[in-house]
């Protein structure tokens, strides 16, 4: 009885919705709609080279940034207090905001120093050009990222690089390559400050 | 008076024309008519009679009823007239042949109906399946062309799913998966118009 009456409500509808269908064509072929041919290969090769890239990517053979502890494919740095790689007979400590450096040479004598920030820098360079270091700010690429380091110490073939906000070091040679980190965590600012300073010194000189 | 023979006439022969043969009370009147709409007056009959003979006494019939309205009666468009005609005695003449039988393809549209309607409540007034036709008028409104094209082939000219897939170019799943939401979307419709049937 409902049926029946929706159905003759139907039958009252308009004669404009009627005759908007009264002479329609039936030829219409319903075509079922194909995927077209090159779209499989191309979604296949598309995951292949995805799997390839982040595979390379995860091994570290392709890699933008250079920091060791974004880039789980580097070796795994030495973890001490040591800032330096022993080929540089000098140590940097971190103590509550100052810098204490040792230069020990070869016939077992050592020279400490603590240096406020600013004079850091200035007295560092001085103490790093007495071993024929130099200092290098590099220039970040066009995606910010300064694959030798922000703050380069060269001395040489050997290549001493540092990064701000990290406390990673990267020893760089001719015969190897090392990484370094430093004891104190990266936000007490110890390795960044130095970096901050080393940088502002160079842009100021 | 025109003597045109039935060859003569085109299916594209205008509906001003058909009416003002039928205003000339020329005997080309009815196969212009018959030319023309003939065929889907044939289909709707059958679809609603499912019986060739019954169809074809139908068809005649509203060819007599047209004759008798034109004139004065100058309808507009002409074809939903005539198979509006034609539906309407189609469903009496079923009524009359099935009054305790269900059979013919307008039964299989009134089952997929049903769920439409709101309610199981009593409905008493005639009136109401006037009202009715304006609520679903102005639903069919509402409709994309292919959504209405479903629903008004379906539910008015009684067509097939097949026949539906050749208008539409929707495979018979989509056309039922689409009257299903279509007829869910009238009951709401109708609910939201406060329609109690």
């Amino acid at each position: 009885m409902n049926s029946s009456m929706i159905f003759e409500g139907i039958g009252g509808i308009s004669d404009a919705h009627v005759a908007e269908f009264a002479n329609i064509e039936g030829n219409k072929p319903h075509v079922r709609r194909k995927l077209a041919l090159w779209l499989a290969p191309a979604a296949a090769c598309l995951c292949v080279a995805l799997g390839i890239i982040l595979i390379l990517k995860n091994s570290g053979s392709i890699s933008n940034n250079p920091i060791p502890h974004e880039n789980p494919g580097y070796p795994d740095p030495i973890v001490g207090n040591a800032l330096t790689p022993p080929q540089i007979p000098l140590d940097w400590y971190a103590s509550e905001g100052s810098i204490e450096s040792i230069v020990s040479l070869e016939d077992g004598t050592e020279y400490r120093e603590t240096y406020d920030s600013k004079q850091t820098v200035l007295e560092l360079s001085d103490v790093l050009a007495g071993f024929n270091w130099t200092i290098n700010v590099s220039k970040p690429n066009d995606e910010g990222i300064s694959e030798d380091g922000d703050i380069i110490l060269c001395s040489g073939d050997k290549m001493l690089s540092f990064w701000y906000n990290t406390n990673y070091v990267r020893y760089k040679s001719a015969q190897e390559e090392k990484w370094f980190l430093a004891s104190v965590p990266v936000g007490e600012n110890d390795l960044n400050s130095i970096a901050i300073e080393l940088f502002n010194y160079i842009r100021n000189r | 008076m025109e003597t045109k023979g039935k060859s003569a006439l085109s299916e594209s022969i205008d509906d001003t024309r058909i009416i003002e043969l039928f205003f000339a009370r020329s005997e080309d009147a009815v196969p212009a008519l018959s030319t023309k709409y003939g065929a889907g007056c044939m289909r709707i009959a059958q679809k609603v009679l499912n019986n060739a003979q019954d169809a074809e006494e139908c068809v005649n019939d509203a060819y007599l009823r047209i004759w008798q309205d034109i004139p004065p009666k100058r309808p507009n468009p002409l074809a939903a007239y005539v198979f509006r005609i034609v539906r309407n005695l189609s469903i009496n003449r079923l009524e009359r042949n099935t009054a305790k039988k269900r059979a013919g393809g307008v039964y299989l549209c009134l089952d997929e109906l049903r769920d439409c309607v709101p309610s199981l409540h009593s409905v008493e007034d005639t009136v109401f399946a006037k009202e009715l036709s304006v609520y679903i008028d102005s639903f069919i409104d509402t409709l994309n062309y292919t959504n209405r094209l479903l629903f008004v082939r379906r539910y008015w000219y009684l067509d097939s799913f097949a026949e539906l897939s050749r208008y539409s170019g929707l495979g018979e799943g989509a056309i039922r998966t689409r009257l299903s939401r279509i007829r869910n979307d009238l009951k709401k419709y109708l609910e939201r118009k406060g329609l109690e049937l």
